[in-house]
């Protein structure tokens, strides 16, 4: 079968996808990462809206971070052809990013040398909270590192947990497709995560600074 | 005098509906041949990519 590059379809690539806040920081004046490393497991995807009867992409059961920044293919499998409406994305919940400059007065951000761990899921004070997996067992969302499952629908929400801890990681929720996906002949899927100015200083009590980063913007095409 | 053959009406009909038959399981063949042989795929192949932007 042919792969068709996702650069030969600018105009319909234009068409997919959103956004979706997922941390609690608060940087201001951030700097773009260098690096960006993710580590994903699985990708599944739904003719429908409320994830249901999802179809496996591709699994692996023991993957490497890799960095998003260089476009890396997490994995390749088939697809019947239809229309899709919800995607489904196994990851590690922690994304390991460093910035390309300086940033801050408080020498907690050194470019291109301090490493920011980004945990995406995490309680924020509203303890219980989980992540669904497409098989309806749960994953509790910890201040830990935990592999968690991200949904895309097209009946998900522009905000994400900055407002909801759990809304992008349970199938009732999700964040936003902002438009279904036509599957109709071999194809790429990208999935982002955008730090772009959001890596930067921050602090606690005003007095210690560590290097943190924003929540990413994140979206598929 | 002309010697002429006259063919019965129920004999044409049968043939009719001979014909009709022949015609309708010739299509149905064909259907068959080509959604089970040279169609299109069904199936396509995705490339899961990941991007920083």
């Amino acid at each position: 079968m042919n792969t068709i590059k996702i650069s030969r379809f600018g105009a319909w690539v234009g068409a997919v996808l959103l956004t979706a806040p997922v941390a609690m920081a608060n940087i201001t004046n951030g700097v773009n990462p260098n690096y960006v490393k993710v580590k994903v497991y699985e990708v599944q995807a739904s003719q429908n809206d409320n994830c249901s009867n999802p179809v496996r992409i591709f699994s692996n059961a023991n993957p490497a971070y890799v960095d998003a920044a260089h476009s890396p293919t997490f994995g390749a499998g088939s697809l019947p052809q239809g229309t899709y409406r919800c995607f489904m994305l196994k990851m590690d919940d922690h994304i390991i990013s460093q910035p390309s400059v300086d940033q801050g007065q408080h020498g907690a951000c050194v470019g291109n040398q301090t490493v920011v761990t980004q945990d995406i899921a995490a309680p924020h004070g509203s303890p219980g909270i989980y992540s669904q997996a497409p098989d309806g067992s749960h994953i509790p969302i910890t201040d830990g590192e935990e592999i968690v499952w991200l949904y895309w629908r097209t009946g998900g929400s522009i905000g994400g947990p900055n407002q909801d801890p759990d809304m992008s990681f349970v199938p009732t929720k999700g964040m936003l497709l902002a438009a279904p996906v036509t599957v109709s002949g071999d194809r790429d899927l990208t999935f982002v995560f955008n730090f772009d100015g959001k890596e930067g200083e921050d602090t606690n009590d005003g007095t210690h600074y560590y290097c943190s980063a924003d929540a990413p913007v994140m979206s598929v095409r | 005098m002309t010697n002429s053959k006259t063919i019965a009406p129920r004999a044409l009909l049968a043939l009719a509906g001979l014909l009709f038959t022949m015609s309708l399981t010739s299509c149905q063949k064909k259907e068959k041949t080509s959604s089970a042989g040279g169609g299109a795929s069904s199936q396509s192949v995705l490339q899961v990519k990941g991007a920083a932007r």
